[in-house]
């Protein structure tokens, strides 16, 4: 039995310590943010934090993350109150499917949250593992930079 | 100093031994030298010293630093006069023409001993060089000319090993060169290369714990049998050459750092993982995988330091 802190509440897990935790998140916690793109850490779509830093859920297995604090997007805000990053998104209308924008945001808090203000280089390069294929990626730049602004100014 | 000495100087090419090699020293104690010759061997040093750009592409030196192995640990003072004088390393092959000994044979015996005390009494460094392309290569199968082929053209070679790091950009070039000139390279290669297997290259069977775990949500559903690196998945661990090294540092850096091409670039990619595993995970990983695909070579003393070093480098 293995105990997950996800998004500040514990729960016991009873999968194989082997099982990723995407499959964890989607099939047992019902928390559904987090998407299977390929299924082997090349696109970024299940993107959560762990300690604060992203990493690719679907080869992340839950053995690795006892008395670790994982965040996937439902912790990043709801729909009735989103977070400062997904306001930006939406204010951007930065998604066209929409797959990779879970992804997206989880991967955009973890840079904004050591460095609230990254240059777009420093976005570009952060952004990389993160795939999209329908080509937002315009958008996508500009809803980072625009939480950038937004955390800046509430601070 | 040091380093920038060490990518300018003593650049060795080696050549038949046609002279008589000198006696191996013991690693002398710093203590052994007197203060002021080594700081007038560090003024002496700091004249020298960059890296040497030639028609040929940039050549950089070997390692000058007192490793008994690598370096020039075992040199005596006599076996280093005679390097800077007649252009001979300590075993009496020559360093000429890639090593210019011939700047070097009008300093004194002083400001030998003072650069000789110098450099002995530096830290020394053990070069990690590439896996060697001859009988010593410790690929756990053999490669075929064909098989060089392939890695050399396309950078992945089912059976052995994926390009990454500095040679990345080595298959980049030879992916735009002439089809025959990759084949000339891989057919020489292949005849320095040993022809039989001397490894095991099947995995053992899981012996389970933390680190089986691990590889199993990490690795496996890439690299487990059954994949087929030519559909952009990887290579079985039991045939790459990273497992079977004396040392964990390619597959430590590889484990954190993943494999990317540069922006913009098409190219192999695997997730790094220096996110998502701790320090005691990673060493927990590197020692299962060194059991179960290592093909039976000893288990890695170097792993703290190297995970450490790695880390510190990010």
């Amino acid at each position: 039995m293995i105990t997950l802190e996800v998004n500040g509440k514990a729960h016991a897990v009873q999968a194989d310590p082997a099982t990723p935790l995407l499959y964890v998140l989607t099939g047992e916690l019902r928390l559904n943010g987090a998407k299977y793109g390929c299924g082997l850490g090349q696109c970024g779509a299940c993107t959560v934090l762990v300690d604060g830093e992203p990493v690719f859920s679907c080869v992340t297995p839950i053995t690795v993350l006892q008395d670790r604090k994982i965040t996937t997007l439902e912790g990043l805000g709801t729909p009735q109150t989103p977070g400062p990053v997904q306001r930006a998104f939406i204010a951007e209308q930065a998604a066209q499917c929409g797959f990779c924008i879970p992804g997206m945001i989880v991967r955009a808090q973890a840079l904004l949250g050591r460095n609230p203000a990254p240059t777009r280089e420093e976005i570009r390069a952060h952004m990389s593992p993160n795939l999209c294929r329908c080509g937002t990626h315009m958008r996508i730049l500009r809803a980072v930079e625009r939480a950038s602004r937004e955390i800046k100014a509430a601070k | 100093v040091v380093k920038r000495l060490c990518a300018a100087t003593l650049l060795c090419v080696t050549a038949c031994a046609t002279q008589q090699a000198l006696a191996p020293v013991e690693p002398s104690a710093a203590a052994s030298f007197e203060a002021g010759l080594v700081r007038k061997g560090a003024e002496l040093a700091a004249l020298g010293g960059r890296a040497l750009r030639t028609p040929f592409g940039t050549i950089y030196g070997t390692n000058i630093t007192p490793e008994a192995e690598t370096g020039i640990g075992a040199w005596s003072e006599a076996a280093f006069r005679r390097a800077l004088r007649e252009g001979l390393d300590r075993e009496g092959r020559h360093l000429y023409p890639a090593f210019p000994y011939e700047y070097y044979t009008r300093l004194t015996d002083e400001d030998v001993g003072a650069l000789y005390a110098y450099l002995k009494t530096r830290e020394p460094v053990r070069a990690r060089t590439p896996p060697a392309l001859n009988a010593a290569n410790p690929a756990p199968l053999p490669w075929s000319g064909e098989q060089l082929f392939t890695y050399l053209r396309t950078g992945i070679e089912a059976q052995h090993a994926i390009a990454a790091g500095p040679m990345d950009p080595v298959v980049r070039n030879l992916a735009r060169v002439a089809e025959d000139d990759v084949r000339a390279l891989a057919d020489y290669f292949a005849a320095l290369l040993p022809s039989g297997p001397r490894r095991n290259a099947e995995a053992k069977p899981d012996s389970g714990g933390p680190g089986a775990a691990i590889y199993a949500g990490a690795c496996g559903t890439c690299h487990d049998r059954g994949r087929d690196a030519s559909s952009g998945s990887a290579l079985e661990l039991a045939a790459a050459s990273a497992l079977t090294l004396p040392t964990s540092a390619n597959l430590v850096r590889i484990t954190l750092e993943g494999i990317a091409p540069p922006a913009g670039e098409p190219g192999r990619s695997m997730p790094g993982f220096a996110q998502a595993l701790t320090d005691a995970q990673v060493k927990e990983l590197m020692h299962y995988s060194r059991n179960r695909f290592g093909g039976g070579a000893p288990p890695w003393s170097d792993v703290d330091e190297t995970l450490r070093k790695a880390r510190e480098a990010r």
